[in-house]
């Protein structure tokens, strides 16, 4: 699934290009006369967001894949957590996980932080070289084998080749 | 029944699971015992709802670029809140406030 493409500046301006204007497209509802000054500040933004940051190497599979994977994990993290809150007994057994990151530090690392906020049971808190410390709402049904599923399709999303496997364990502490 | 009173119905459902989401987070932030938990049932109970919501509105809406529209607001609330409930976390955790057990 490496799509490598034959140049990749010019697919990141394209695909910026394209992101820009459907914005412009979407935040105008469509209107026809709008595009003379829409096309002036696509062009500015593509090239503001080419300073501000690099281009990303990332995947279409990867994220095809990860969006339907998200949808549904967020419904059911929604409604784990509602079903919870509202049970007379309020069944949950907090406390604090630790996870070895594999993921290199950058963009990949932080996409990982802010999804796993919003996975059914967990929550980010915080980052020390490369562990890190989730806390899950019921320690019983959390597993690092969900961070671990998770990290998987994050690397693939950015096209990251993950060490093999060896340190995929988790401790908790 | 014709189609529109069927998109009436699926979107009133949709609003109103929605809204049943937003209490269950209200009910969450007010029963769970401290702050980490708390963030859990704010986070994820009410991009859920609006996410019901906002799917509910777009069943209405008039305009693939209105639905675009909709969309663009749970993506931004979506990220927001993620990075924000990470953020109290962790100001939380270095402050030296332990988790409830």
């Amino acid at each position: 699934m490496r799509l490598q493409g034959p140049l990749p500046i010019a697919r990141t301006v394209a695909l910026r290009l394209a992101l820009f204007s459907l914005l412009w497209w979407v935040l105008t509802e469509g209107q026809p006369g709008s595009w003379s000054l829409g096309a002036l500040f696509v062009a500015l933004a593509t090239a503001l967001s080419l300073a501000l940051s690099r281009p990303v190497p990332w995947s279409a599979v990867g994220f095809i894949r990860f969006v339907p994977f998200f949808l549904w994990w967020s419904l059911r993290g929604g409604v784990d957590v509602a079903w919870r809150a509202c049970a007379p007994s309020l069944p949950i057994a907090p406390g604090m996980l630790t996870y070895r990151l594999r993921l290199p530090p950058g963009r990949a690392r932080v996409f990982m932080t802010a999804v796993i906020s919003l996975l059914p049971g967990t929550l980010s808190a915080e980052i020390v070289r490369n562990s890190l410390f989730v806390h899950a709402l019921d320690q019983r049904t959390s597993s690092e084998a969900d961070l671990a599923a998770l990290e998987m399709k994050v690397a693939a999303l950015f096209r990251i080749g993950l060490s093999t496997q060896p340190s995929t364990r988790a401790e908790t502490s | 029944m014709s189609i529109l009173e069927v998109v009436d119905i699926v979107s009133a459902g949709l609003l109103i699971l929605g809204g049943v989401f937003f209490l269950a987070g209200t009910v969450g932030l007010l029963r769970f015992p401290d702050v980490y938990t708390r963030l859990h049932a704010l986070t994820k109970a009410d991009n859920l709802g609006l996410g019901l919501i906002v799917a509910g509105l777009a069943a209405q809406a008039e305009s693939f670029a209105a639905v675009g529209k909709l969309a663009l607001i749970w993506l931004l609330v979506l990220v927001a809140s993620a990075f924000a409930c990470h953020l109290v976390a962790r100001a939380a955790l270095r402050r030296g406030i332990g988790p409830w057990t």
